[in-house]
């Protein structure tokens, strides 16, 4: 089945998940709608040979994969280790400018002026280490298991 | 069975993992495989599968490749690796633990006559 003759309900649903996969590089986002579309061209194909309708063999696979946002949105960051870094990253600089910021003010103190950069030292530093170390870690494995 | 139990992510990565021992094989066929095996009584949704999928191949449990068939469009075909085997060794002994735990408590053997993994 190709995209001339797949139910336009389809065709709505992988351009859905497409929007949201923008941030790829044009040959994964275009792998990840074709490996889509054919798992929901073999589910129609399994509805209808149970004897639904197009529309509703269309509806019964779309059903299969839930929201189109949500699948679309994972499949953007999933195995994404660096969205997963940068998530961790961005945590855990806004949690120690806070927590300086707070102990500065409990303290009733005047801010130091080598205050941003006891902040920024900090909030790049244990990301970095703990970053640096879980890519050596993968690395050790990948090797280990011959990838 | 009425009702197919819907997957969580670490069941879904668990079962892809278990299937792909079985051979290479596509995410549709992945997903009916868990479905015809459990009689139906589980639902692989697939909008669980494919992020799990990618997820497996970042940590270089399974690996993927487009392969095209004598017939029809060229298919992504999955592979489990060394690690992957591995890691769902460790995954069922782990499941096995808290299956017997659960019974322990609960006065039942959970795992009677079942074949081992």
């Amino acid at each position: 089945m190709n995209h001339a003759n797949r139910h336009p309900a389809i065709e709505r649903f992988l351009s859905q998940v497409d929007e949201r996969l923008r941030g790829l590089p044009a040959e994964r986002r275009a792998a990840e709608r074709e490996e889509l579309a054919q798992h929901l061209d073999l589910l129609v194909v399994a509805h209808r040979a149970r004897g639904m309708d197009e529309v509703a063999a269309a509806a019964a696979a779309i059903e299969r994969f839930g929201r189109a946002e949500r699948i679309g949105a994972e499949l953007a960051t999933a195995g994404s280790k660096t969205a997963e870094y940068a998530r961790f990253f961005v945590a855990y600089a806004a949690f120690i400018v806070v927590a300086f910021l707070l102990l500065f003010w409990s303290l009733g103190a005047p801010l130091p002026p080598h205050l941003p950069w006891v902040i920024a030292v900090n909030a790049l530093a244990l990301p970095s280490a703990f970053i640096y170390s879980d890519w050596r870690k993968r690395r050790r494995i990948a090797a280990k298991w011959g990838r | 069975m009425e009702t197919a139990t819907p997957l969580g992510r670490d069941e879904v990565r668990l079962l892809v993992l278990h299937v792909l021992t079985r051979g290479a094989s596509h995410g549709y066929a992945i997903a009916r495989a868990v479905e015809l095996k459990s009689d139906d009584a589980l639902r692989m949704g697939e909008g669980t599968l494919y992020p799990v999928l990618r997820a497996l191949e970042q940590d270089d449990l399974v690996t993927s490749e487009w392969e095209t068939a004598e017939s029809g469009p060229a298919r992504k075909v999955y592979r489990i690796t060394a690690g992957g085997r591995a890691e769902l060794a460790r995954r069922l002994r782990d499941w096995k633990s808290r299956v017997a735990a659960l019974g322990s408590v609960l006065g039942v053997d959970a795992l009677a006559g079942r074949k081992g993994a």
